[in-house]
């Protein structure tokens, strides 16, 4: 539901930065998510699609990095990949970590004309 | 359509104090515009490219796509901080307790702290009022079809609430325990509020929220003789998530573990 929201932001970010470049058309946005950012990366994108009409960011292609989560042990200090927050280090099956990636939620840039 | 002021923008939320015909009515900045069926639909990763003979210039952004909410929260966090506010953002699905277990805060927190609140919900004033006549200041934000509320709604209903200095100001979300972990409101702390009723495997199945919570309150424990909940469990799951949850238990019916509640709270003032 707040996708919807989100894709909004994402515009208006998008449209500020063209702007200030003075950008005549976005061609392209790339984005950075998390799969540990709580965001449903299907709705964003049916979210961008519709709230871009009109906008500076019609038909701009969208790229999107998902970004794995990646977890670090304060036990024995594995590094590990970790798909949901209850996982468990796989060295010493402890639950004693820090996220180190997994919850991006950002623009990483855009491709203006 | 909004019974204030007969508008029909479904995107609209409502701040009101209860038992008051005036309202303030809020646009949310989201606008819709009509999707065009025929239109192409949204490429990802698409070979093409324009071959316009205009200069193509790649910009870095780095941008938080929360930004506009992060921004706004971050005002309200420096309003509190100046004015000595404790801030509260109360979670929980719906029913777990927040508003009863508000009225039985008050009861331990007035007269001598002062307190303020600013209630949640899809629609009705229901819970403003109940928190009015047990004491306290309070304002209703209806958010119609949102699900969550956002560091804007508050930054607004700031305005109408006027709170003194010193005091408590308790957000009591909306009813989800899904998006509202996502939107920082500018608070001190994140209680999240779970009931015996409700399942011993809750923070699995919501990691998100428990991730964003500072202390999590286990309510209605005058229940544990009738239900199949192992309070160690959802301690030990909710640890694997977030390792530096607290956990407090009580009963809001025979208010069990609200001395401890309000001992927490007061602790809060101390530190600030």
């Amino acid at each position: 539901m707040h996708e919807l929201m989100i894709a909004q932001n994402i515009i208006d970010e998008v449209s500020k930065s063209a702007k200030k470049e003075l950008a005549t058309k976005v061609l392209s946005i790339q984005l950075m998510i998390g799969k540990l950012s709580g965001i449903e990366i299907e709705a964003l994108k049916f979210s961008l699609e519709i709230a871009s009409k009109g906008t500076c960011m019609e038909n701009a292609m969208v790229d999107i990095i998902i970004k794995n989560g990646l977890a670090f042990c304060r036990n024995c200090n594995t590094i590990f990949q970790i798909e949901k927050f209850y996982d468990s280090c796989p060295s010493c099956k402890q639950y004693s970590f820090q996220i180190k990636e997994g919850k991006e939620l950002k623009i990483s840039s855009i491709c203006i004309q | 359509m909004c019974e204030s002021c007969g508008c029909g923008n479904e995107h609209s939320y409502l701040i009101s104090f209860p038992g008051k015909k005036n309202s303030v009515h809020e646009k949310s900045k989201l606008k819709l515009s009509k999707p065009d069926l025929k239109s192409n639909s949204l490429k990802i990763n698409q070979n093409k490219r324009n071959t316009s003979q205009l200069e193509t210039r790649e910009i870095k952004l780095e941008t938080d796509l929360l930004h506009a909410n992060n921004l706004i929260a971050h005002q309200n966090r420096l309003y509190f901080d100046l004015n000595s506010i404790t801030t509260l953002n109360l979670m929980s699905s719906p029913g777990s307790g927040k508003t009863s277990l508000l009225e039985s805060s008050l009861k331990y927190l007035l007269p001598d702290r002062r307190v303020f609140v600013i209630e949640g919900d899809q629609q009705t004033q229901n819970d403003a009022i109940r928190i009015q006549n047990a004491g306290a200041k309070a304002v209703q934000i209806n958010t119609g079809n949102g699900c969550h509320l956002d560091a804007l709604m508050i930054k607004k209903a700031l305005k109408q609430l006027k709170i003194k200095k010193q005091s408590f100001l308790f957000i009591e979300n909306v009813g989800n325990l899904v998006c509202p972990a996502l939107f920082d409101l500018g608070e001190q702390k994140r209680v999240l509020l779970i009931s015996v009723t409700e399942g011993d495997d809750k923070p699995l199945k919501y990691p998100n929220m428990f991730q964003a919570a500072d202390i999590c309150l286990i309510n209605k424990i005058d229940l544990l003789p009738y239900v199949d909940f192992d309070i160690q469990k959802v301690k030990e799951y909710a640890s694997r998530i977030n390792q530096n949850i607290e956990f407090i238990e009580v009963s809001v019916k025979t208010e069990v573990g609200i001395e401890e509640w309000i001992n927490w709270l007061d602790n809060l003032i101390q530190k600030s």
